[in-house]
């Protein structure tokens, strides 16, 4: 390994104890025969180990929990409550937003379509069904004024629905 | 820090005050020492402790057991801290002036005879940048491993190595441009 290699390592895996055997013991050959990782390493050691071993933890004032309770006990109030129902409903709907709008797009064609269905189709041919009867029957009772009157119009009964009655 | 209780947890998660006062007594130190080496303001410190555990209680019952409280902590408390930073535009490196050194220079009596390394420990870190402060932070200071760290940042492994190098590189030069402290 060249000094670069030994170098970075000493920054990294060395000091935090992520050597493998093999890595640890080809820094100690290093290390061993070169004078300058050696110096690095020590310097090394100095600046960044031996300040933070001395570091310590430190405790927030007495105070701060009164602090916290009091802004948690406002968020318990019913209007951070709403706000929390609110954020939640925003979320819901904001997330799966494709799913959501395929899902509209479905709805709003199933409406169409059933609306096309019960408000234009079935009046639709109820309306041609009843032209249909009122047709008939206007050409049955104009067939039996005819008939009455003896007038000789036999060739003019030349509908389906004519032959039928006849 | 002590993983905690699960029970305490779900009791918090629903609403229990006591047992988040619980979560605060056991965690309280670790996400004020962690935020003020970051920020290294005694008042920001205080206010990220603060607004870290608010979010905390907010956000619990979203909690998924399966991962560490530990690392959900750390990173709530490391993003905190860095969101507070950039709210200060310090984003960039930050020198401390003298004034700034008083911030941390401990007023406790019984820190006094360490007070020269707290002191080092707050120049060192205020050379580095953001990025590199939270690393050294949590690999130094909270002994936390290189897959705690990356998990807590939402990096990966090699960059918490990057990141540790260069830092350590530059707090090096730091230390060896301003001479040995202990010598004062």
């Amino acid at each position: 390994m060249t000094c670069k290699e030994i170098q970075e390592l000493i920054l990294t895996d060395d000091m935090d104890g992520r050597l493998s055997v093999s890595q640890k013991s080809a820094l100690e050959a290093h290390l061993a025969s070169c004078t300058a990782c050696r110096e690095f390493k020590a310097q090394a050691m100095q600046a960044l180990v031996d300040p933070f071993r001395q570091s310590q933890h430190f405790d927030p004032s007495p105070d701060t929990w009164g602090k916290i309770k009091e802004r948690l006990e406002e968020k318990n109030s019913w209007g951070y409550r709403l706000e929390g129902f609110l954020e939640s409903a925003r979320d819901f709907f904001k997330v799966p937003r494709l799913a959501f709008a395929l899902a509209s797009i479905i709805l709003v064609a199933l409406f169409v379509s059933f609306l096309g269905k019960t408000l234009i189709l079935k009046p639709l041919a109820k309306v041609q069904q009843e032209t249909f009867y009122a047709n008939n029957v206007a050409s049955y009772f104009s067939f039996l004024q005819s008939d009455q009157e003896g007038t000789d119009q036999e060739e003019g009964f030349g509908s389906g629905i004519e032959k039928y009655f006849l | 820090m002590q993983e905690l209780a699960v029970d305490v947890l779900e009791k918090a998660a629903q609403g229990d005050l006591k047992a988040f006062e619980h979560i605060y007594k056991d965690c309280a130190s670790f996400v004020y020492t962690v935020a003020l080496r970051m920020v290294h303001k005694r008042e920001d410190a205080q206010e990220i402790t603060q607004d870290v555990f608010v979010s905390v209680y907010k956000n619990l019952k979203h909690f998924e057991f399966r991962s560490s409280f530990k690392t959900w902590l750390y990173r709530i408390t490391v993003n905190t801290a860095l969101n507070r930073c950039k709210r200060n535009h310090r984003q960039k490196t930050v020198t401390l002036d003298d004034h700034q050194m008083q911030e941390v220079s401990f007023e406790n009596p019984s820190l006094k005879s360490n007070v020269i390394g707290e002191d080092l420990v707050a120049h060192l870190l205020s050379c580095l940048n953001l990025d590199q402060r939270a690393c050294v932070v949590l690999r130094n200071v909270e002994g936390l491993s290189y897959e705690e760290i990356a998990k807590s940042l939402n990096i990966n492994i090699n960059t918490v190595r990057s990141r540790l190098k260069r830092a350590r590189e530059q707090m090096k030069d730091f230390f060896k441009k301003r001479g040995d402290p202990y010598d004062m």
